[in-house]
């Protein structure tokens, strides 16, 4: 026992270098963690995005783009489909329900979608929950929108707010629909989605606001009053995507070949699920890559370590020396030095795991209002604590080469070293 | 990549013809539409539910027969033969979990080639001298199999890559369940986990 009283003391005497040795080594440990539980994190919430929907429609193109641009709201649309082949869809025996999703004009940065009530009914995000309101209701005038949480927080709407919607994606004063403000009659709970992130308004709602702005700008006279744009026909002409649920999940192969096939336009469906997966395969490389840097980091700090602590045994010769005069045999001074390695790397460990805890503490309202992703602070997982292990192993392990020297030295010095 | 997501499969051109969508096929408004046709590269979708299963495999001839032009010879005609039947044997093709005691309950088979192996003499004849441009085929098979605790269904080997050997990539989109997924096997990876 004496002789851990004795190193204590003397890792006491070299604190300062100790300090920098167990915050590097924390600094990788929680870089490592961190980068894991991002990735974990990042690829739930990805999955978590849509859920219960079987198929998605869009006109022929790329599935990826598709899933893009209709559900997580990036990237545009290379073509639109038209309303009767979204009525021929709908009535197709297998299809138990469709959500129409009309997408290309913004509000403040934030993407519009026209669709209508069914959305609210049967988009499903996570483990099939369903879209709730933190306050008001679906919209049910035609100038009626419903802003999704992030919409509402980042911007400070509340119930009853008019706002202006843009045309496009550029905020820009000519490209504002102003004569037909909409009113905000209710706001979506947080779903950790792009939800959050979308302004929905009536299908309608995107037609009237329309009327007239075929050359892209309103033309004068054309452009109908708010109240005018009520009393017309207001069935859109081509939406952009649809959402299909399926009576039966087994037919989904079917209608996907009935929608591909599907000769009076061009059209693709896909299965979000499915596509999600591919897509998850196609970041899984960048994912790897920032996996194996942040393992390169850890292998870093444990050679900085060991090059603190076989820097440190050159001073230390004369307490190795001291030591053995008082009793300590070769095999105390290995243990001595290996046991040191092992705790520098436990306490940097430890560090490193409080460290990362404090920072997704204080980045977690950050990270999930600026890019969706919700970070949950629990119990590090089986396979994080699996990494710790063999983050505490190798330290140990690597322990064995400075005991190793000052073993030897110990046997080789006497009391006369000279350092 | 230029693999279109949709298979315009023969089966899908029967049955258009046999439905009154077809009636476009021989229209003058004739839609030109053709799906990518890699060869080396097969696609599989499959759909479970309840106790059903449904497998469905499109794939360029090539990786299958060797060929994709019209059978001419008599050994052409053997080949043809040989690998609808390989390709009949859903057994030995989809190898299922025992525990989930998957059974075969029907699989079709169907391409060009093998509409074309009756009526082949005839046409030859008059095309054999037309240096008639080689045409691309494809051979779409379907399985339906019926499992008693399809609960056990957690995967599937696919032992394609082993009967036909010019099989290079399968790519699977599958729904079981409520869940929907995708992947890619190979000769390396043929396991199919759910």
């Amino acid at each position: 026992m004496p002789i851990l009283s004795l190193a204590w003391k003397s890792l006491l005497n070299r604190r300062f270098t100790v300090m920098l040795t167990v915050f590097s080594i924390a600094l990788s440990v929680a870089l490592l963690l961190g980068v894991e539980r991002l990735r974990d994190q990042t690829r739930a919430s990805f999955a978590n995005t849509i859920s219960g929907t079987d198929l998605i429609v869009g006109a022929r193109g790329g599935a990826v783009q598709l899933l893009l641009y209709s559900v997580f709201r990036m990237g545009d649309a290379s073509n639109n489909l038209s309303w009767e082949s979204y009525q021929a869809i709908a009535r197709h025996p297998k299809v138990a329900w469709t959500v129409p999703m009309s997408l290309g004009d913004s509000h403040r940065g934030y993407r519009v979608l026209g669709t209508n009530g069914d959305y609210f009914e049967h988009y499903r995000y996570a483990r099939k929950q369903a879209l709730s309101f933190a306050q008001g209701t679906p919209f049910s005038d035609l100038y009626d929108a419903v802003l999704g949480a992030e919409v509402a927080s980042a911007l400070g709407y509340r119930l009853g707010d008019p706002i202006v919607l843009a045309h496009g994606a550029s905020d820009v004063a000519f490209a504002r629909h102003d004569d037909k403000p909409f009113r905000v009659v209710g706001i979506l709970a947080r779903t950790g989605t792009p939800v959050d992130r979308t302004v929905h308004v009536s299908l309608q709602g995107i037609e009237a606001i329309h009327v007239g702005w075929e050359s892209g700008a309103p033309a004068r006279g054309l452009s109908p009053s708010a109240e005018r744009a009520r009393t017309m026909d207001l069935t859109p002409e081509a939406i952009t995507a649809i959402l299909v649920g399926l009576k039966s999940r087994i037919a989904t192969f079917q209608v996907q070949r009935y929608v591909n096939d599907y000769r009076a336009e061009p059209l693709t469906a896909i299965l979000p699920g499915a596509t999600l997966s591919q897509l998850w395969s196609l970041i899984g490389i960048a994912e790897n890559a920032l996996l194996i840097v942040s393992t390169f980091v850890v292998v870093v700090g444990l050679f900085g370590m060991l090059t603190a602590v076989l820097t440190s045994l050159n001073e230390r010769r004369r307490e190795m020396a001291i030591l053995r005069s008082v009793g300590a045999r070769p095999g105390h001074v290995f243990a001595l030095v290996m046991g040191e390695s092992g705790v520098l790397t436990l306490f940097g460990v430890a560090l490193g795991f409080t460290l990362l805890h404090v920072l997704l503490f204080v980045a977690q309202p950050i990270l999930e209002n600026q890019f969706g992703i919700s970070i949950a602070i629990g119990a590090p997982s089986l396979y994080e604590i699996s990494l710790l292990g063999i983050i505490c192993a190798s330290g140990i392990l690597i322990g064995a080469i400075p005991a190793y020297r000052a073993y030897k030295l110990s046997l080789a010095d006497g009391l006369s070293v000279r350092v | 990549m230029y693999r279109a997501t949709s298979a315009l499969t023969l089966s899908a051109l029967v049955a258009s013809l046999l439905t009154p969508n077809g009636l476009y096929a021989a229209d003058e408004h004739a839609h030109r539409q053709h799906a990518a046709h890699v060869h080396g590269i097969a696609t599989l979708t499959l759909a479970a539910g309840d106790h059903e299963v449904q497998v469905m495999l499109s794939s360029p001839a090539a990786n299958i027969v060797g060929f994709e032009h019209p059978p001419a010879s008599e050994s052409d005609r053997r080949a043809v033969a040989e690998a609808k039947a390989k390709l009949e044997d859903a057994q030995r093709l989809f190898v299922f979990p025992p525990a989930a005691g998957c059974q075969t309950v029907h699989s079709e088979i169907q391409s060009e080639l093998f509409a074309s192996a009756h009526a082949a003499h005839a046409h030859e004849a008059e095309h054999e001298h037309e240096g008639h441009p080689a045409q691309h085929a494809d051979i779409v098979a379907e399985y339906h199999f019926e499992c008693a605790t399809p609960g056990k269904l957690e995967r599937l080997q696919v032992q394609l890559f082993e009967v036909f050997p010019a099989t290079e990539h399968l790519e699977v989109e599958y729904v079981i369940g409520d869940k929907q997924g995708a992947a890619e096997l190979g000769h390396a990876h043929p396991i199919l986990t759910f």
